[in-house]
């Protein structure tokens, strides 16, 4: 019914959180205090990680908000959910399919990515091991 | 069916960024998140369905239609973010 604003809502914290880390980042930057050794996962930064799982969760979201727009179960007029004003039965159910549908959605997704920077940081951190071997002999 | 749709996209779109790595002003890893991101979520949706005991897939004409507009969406964003993020990076070069 409206299971994908649940992942809307949490690609907005995702910005947020994505902005904050960024500034951060940028802060450290101009400071100089920039992890000098390497570390596992240090190769990219959080900001790009975050960037890739906020760019998840709307593109996510945006199309499947074409599906259920197409069902009808989303209009461009208010109260925009169309459960919305069919009454408390209706809401109710909406709601239910945002907690069950929506949330295991969003930790679908999550969980992907998670497995997905975990990848990427694994084979850089093997890549910089095999780089250092070669110099400490 | 749109279930499938997205499938085949988030794999055609994954196998051209892999082959066009190099070309990183293409963006093709919006293309490739965006359906994976669609075909995750409509996998849950898939899953629950057959659970509450109804046809998970459906091959309807609504169903064709809406592949086809999920499929022009998906483009339609890749080519809003990639032109936003080549702006961006020639303003930032």
């Amino acid at each position: 019914m409206a299971c994908f604003v649940v992942s809307a809502a949490a690609a907005i914290g995702v910005g947020a959180a994505k902005y904050i880390v960024k500034h951060h980042e940028k802060k450290m930057a101009l400071k100089g205090e920039e992890p000098k050794e390497y570390k596992f996962g240090s190769d990219v930064k959080w900001s790009k990680k975050l960037g890739y799982l906020e760019m998840a969760l709307w593109g996510g979201s945006a199309v499947l908000a074409i599906e259920h727009l197409l069902h009808g179960e989303v209009s461009f007029v208010p109260p925009f959910l169309t459960a919305a004003g069919e009454g408390p039965e209706a809401v109710s159910e909406m709601l239910t399919e945002m907690g069950t549908v929506g949330v295991t959605m969003l930790a679908a997704i999550v969980t992907a990515w998670a497995i997905g920077v975990l990848i990427v940081d694994f084979f850089k951190f093997k890549k910089h091991k095999a780089q250092q071997a070669p110099e400490a002999k | 069916m749109y279930f499938l749709t997205a499938l085949v996209c988030a794999l055609v779109s994954g196998l051209l960024w892999f082959l066009f790595r190099k070309r990183t002003q293409l963006h093709l890893e919006v293309l490739t998140i965006t359906f994976g991101a669609a075909t995750l979520m409509w996998l849950v949706d898939v899953i629950y369905t057959a659970a509450e005991g109804e046809a998970p897939l459906t091959f309807t004409p609504l169903d064709g239609q809406i592949a086809l507009f999920t499929v022009l969406g998906g483009l339609f964003l890749w080519l809003l973010v990639a032109f936003i993020l080549n702006n961006r990076e020639k303003k930032t070069a």
